[in-house]
Order: C-alpha cells, then structure tokens, then sequence
C-alpha cells in the first residue's frame, strides 16, 4: 500500500496540538516558577511548529523571537529577583 | 471545594460548551474550508497586481501589503499602543537614574566570545528580514523582535554597564523611537503634502497611484518591486520596535541600588 | 433510519484522498484542543495565588486564543498542500495571481495576528515591571498573603 505524503503535515498538526494541551496543563499544576518557564517555553516550540504548518512563515518569525527568546529571558530574570517558589 | 471553585468549574465549562457548539454547528465556518473567503481572496489578487493599477500595492507578500496598506490605519494605531505600553512602564518605574560604573559582572568568558560573535549577526538578520518585507516572509515587526534578542542576550550574558559603556542608554533608545513614529507619521503625510500646494489630489497613507490621484510612491527599483512607503514603515518600524523593547527590557533588568532610587522618589512623591 | 442516514452522509462525501479523511480529523482535533487551551489558561488565571503564574497562564491564554484565530483562516485544498501567500516569481504573470489565490491560506488574519503578537510582548513587559514592583513594596508574589498583611506603606500614605 502506498502511503499518500500529504498526510505527514496532518498528523503533525494533530500531534504538537495534542501535546500543547499537555503542556498548558502542566504549566497550570507545576510549582517550580523556574520549570513552569520552561514549559511555557516549550509549548511556544510546539506552537511555532503549528504556526509553520499553517502556513505562516510571517507568525513564525514573530513569536519564536518572542516566545523563546524575550519572554522566558525576561522571567528568568524576574524569578531570580522576586521568588522561586509558588506557595 | 468551596463556593468559589464550583462557580469557576461550572463557567469554564459553560466557555467549553459553547465555543465547541459554536465551531461544530460550522458557525465560525465551515469545519474544513476549501475556499477563500471573499475578503482574503480579494487580497490575494491585488496585492501584487499591476494589471489593476488602482488597486494594488506592488508587494509580494500579501501579509505585508495588509499590514501595512490596506489596513495601514491599524497597524498606525497599534504602534501607537506599543509607545504608550512601553510609556507606562516609564511611568511605574518614576524617579529612575541611571548609575553607570558599578563594574561588569556578568557570565562567563566563553559565553562572552560567543555572544560578542553572535549579536551582530542577529541584529543583521532582523535588518535583513526588515527591509525584504515586500519580497519575502518578513517585515518590520519580525526584525524588530529577532533584533531584540540580541539586545537582551547582552544584557544577560554581560550586564546593563556594558550597554552603557557602548553608548546604549535608555534615553537615547528613546529618543531613536520617538524619530521613528515621526518619521511613520511623516511619511504616511508625505504624498498629501505634496499634492496640497499644487492643488492635485491625494491622499494620507496613499501608496500607489488611483484612479483619481496620479502621484505615488516609488513602485519599482530598477527591475525589483520595491512596493512604495511599505519598504519605508518596514525600516521605521523596525527601529520603533527595536528600540522600544530593548528599552523596556532595560528596564526591567534594574539593579538593587537603582531600584532603591525608585523608592526615595515615590516617599518623596508621596 | 439513522443507519441509513449515516451511510447516505458515508456515500455522498467519499474521500478522494487518504489525507482528505485526516485533515477533517486535523481540523476538529486542533479546534478541540485549542478551545481546551483556553479554558485551562483561563483556570490558571483566575484561581493560581501567585502572580507571576497567574502571568505564565496568561501568556499562554493569549497565544491560543491567537494560534485559534490563525487556524480559521487555514484551508483544505485537494491533492496538495496549501501555500503560504506569498508570491515567489518576479517578474509575475496574471496565471500565477490566480494560482496563488486557489492555492494559498487566507492571509487577514495572519496579519491581524502579527501586530498583536508585538503588542502582547510589549504588554507583558509592563506587566512584569508592575509585578516587580508589587514584590519589592509587598515583599511576596502571592495575593492572599499580601491581603493579609499589613500594608508597609500605610503610614507615610
């Protein structure tokens, strides 16, 4: 059986959707403000993934900038001065 | 389990009910679309359309042309709103002064040489995403923020004395972006002022000519669409973006003793 | 009757293409999983004590809320994938403007998107200032505490 290539984008999109679900659940429960950063960083990953997929090169150059770079900079800088620990 | 708890489970489940309801009775569209909307379509035809003269904006990338010229009064109002966010953050850190020669801590010195490599090819990169907005994926807000992360990777890998020692201070950056909304502004007046004293008719944020105004803005770079003012208010936004984000991560990244100063000026105040 | 009604719908929309069947999968799974999304950042908004958590779901609100609003004006074109809308040949002919328009996404809302983008990351700056100034007058980042103690500011207000 011959397997049709234009399924692969498909199954990405259902795949990194799936797993950004996961991840915003786990930013919700985490405590560790530093590692709930490090989710949010990479449900951004898995969102540029999307962004690429449908077929937004301009919104991939915009918020991997953004979401990987700027915001986690900055909390981990805003962490360090206020507090690590959710209580 | 208190009141408060039921309340917001029973509401975000209500939220889940109907927007599922909404998008499975098809009312944002249909489920799987296999036709432009009339709007989008429309857009894609005139964007880079010189067989229909009065209606196209001579760019490539139809995102761009969007931005900045079919609904260039938008994204004018929008850059608008990124002055006065980064203005209140001036506004809650009153009383602020800078105090250089406090000595450079920062990382390491392998992350240093790195950095010292690498930051100059972001900023490039973001300058070259800028200013081929019209041709390729791109355009002013992308290079602005690729550019910002060179910003803050220095500011994190050496520290805001070295920024200082450079030259980059915060009321500079913000001299170079209040140029940059002028000079968005000024050239979103420019071919009105032009056509006013001559009595020939035009019109504010006017890129290419109509059909009842013949001036326009340069279409054509020798045999490269250069898509008029989009390629100007690429260049400008870039620096307003640019400077406007590296200037509120300045900001943010304050010393203990500079934020000390910031409580003397609010008792004072107070 | 409602077997018989199934595979009239079954009969009448027979997919072509393999990938047909899963980009309608692809379509319903990531409206689902997007709307879940926000309701989950929306719980993290409003019951976490702590502000800089309360500022992590945020951000993750707005980003579905913004991928949701890209995936409306995605498409489905059979037989191959859609293209970005952008054209790629200088100097164009009229045939590939109406390529272009049978074969890319719709671009409006990309561009509405890409501007909020910027503005968010502006916004959240500010947002992190005043948090860091709500700790350094507070000494902690959760509401609860700070409502239970005492205001150090009180008197000289």
């Amino acid at each position: 059986m011959q397997i049709d290539v234009l399924i692969i984008p498909y199954v990405v999109i259902i795949y990194s959707s799936l797993l950004s679900v996961f991840m915003t659940y786990l930013v919700v429960r985490e405590r560790d403000l530093l590692i709930a950063t490090i989710l949010t960083l990479t449900q951004g990953v898995f969102y540029s993934l999307l962004y690429l997929l449908l077929m937004a090169p301009d919104l991939v150059l915009t918020y991997i900038p953004v979401s990987v770079g700027v915001t986690p900079l900055l909390l981990f800088l805003l962490v360090k001065k206020t507090e690590r620990f959710e209580r | 389990m208190n009141r408060k708890d039921i309340a917001l489970a029973l509401s975000l489940s209500l939220l889940v009910l109907a927007l599922s309801l909404t998008i499975s009775l098809e009312g944002l569209g249909p489920i799987v679309p296999r036709e432009l909307r009339p709007l989008g379509a429309s857009f894609v035809q005139n964007s880079y359309n010189p067989w229909n003269a009065s209606l196209t904006s001579l760019s490539l990338n139809v995102v761009t042309a969007i931005v900045w010229d079919y609904r260039g009064l938008d994204t004018l109002y929008e850059t608008l709103v990124l002055f006065a966010s980064i203005a209140a953050t001036l506004v809650v850190l009153r009383g602020y002064s800078e105090l250089s020669g406090l000595g450079i801590k920062g990382l390491s010195d392998v992350s240093k040489s790195v950095t010292v490599v690498i930051a100059p090819l972001i900023v490039v990169y973001g300058i070259a995403t800028a200013i081929h907005g019209h041709l390729t994926p791109g355009g002013g807000f992308q290079g602005g923020t690729i550019a910002v992360v060179a910003a803050t990777l220095i500011i994190a890998v050496f520290s805001l004395e070295y920024l200082y020692r450079r030259g980059v201070s915060t009321s500079r950056l913000m001299l170079l972006r209040i140029l940059g909304l002028l000079a968005i502004i000024l050239t979103s007046l420019s071919l009105a002022s032009i056509g006013m004293p001559s009595n020939v008719n035009a019109y504010i944020l006017q890129n290419m000519a109509k059909d009842d105004s013949a001036l326009s803005m340069p279409g054509v770079l020798f045999d490269t669409p250069l898509a008029g003012s989009i390629f100007l208010y690429n260049l400008f936004e870039f620096i307003i973006v640019f400077s406007g984000l590296t200037f509120a991560a300045m900001m943010l990244v304050l010393r203990e003793s500079e934020l000390e100063s910031i409580k003397e000026a609010a008792e004072v105040y107070e | 009757m409602f077997l018989e009604r199934v595979s009239w719908r079954a009969s009448k929309r027979r997919p072509r293409y393999m990938s047909d069947l899963l980009a309608s999968l692809a379509f319903r799974t990531a409206m689902i999983a997007f709307v879940f999304n926000i309701a989950i950042a929306l719980y993290g908004v409003l019951s976490r004590p702590s502000l800089v958590k309360k500022f992590l779901c945020l951000v993750a609100f707005t980003d579905s809320i913004n991928i949701f609003a890209v995936f409306i004006g995605f498409r489905y074109t059979p037989g191959a994938y859609p293209s970005p809308p952008i054209l790629e040949a200088i100097p164009t002919s009229p045939a590939e403007v109406e390529t272009l328009i049978n074969t890319s996404v719709d671009p409006l809302p990309q561009a509405m998107i890409l501007t909020a983008i910027v503005i968010g990351i502006a916004c959240s700056i500010f947002l992190l200032t005043l948090i860091l100034m709500y700790y350094r007058h507070y000494g902690t980042t959760n509401i609860h505490e700070a409502e239970e103690g005492e205001e150090p500011h009180a008197e000289a207000l």
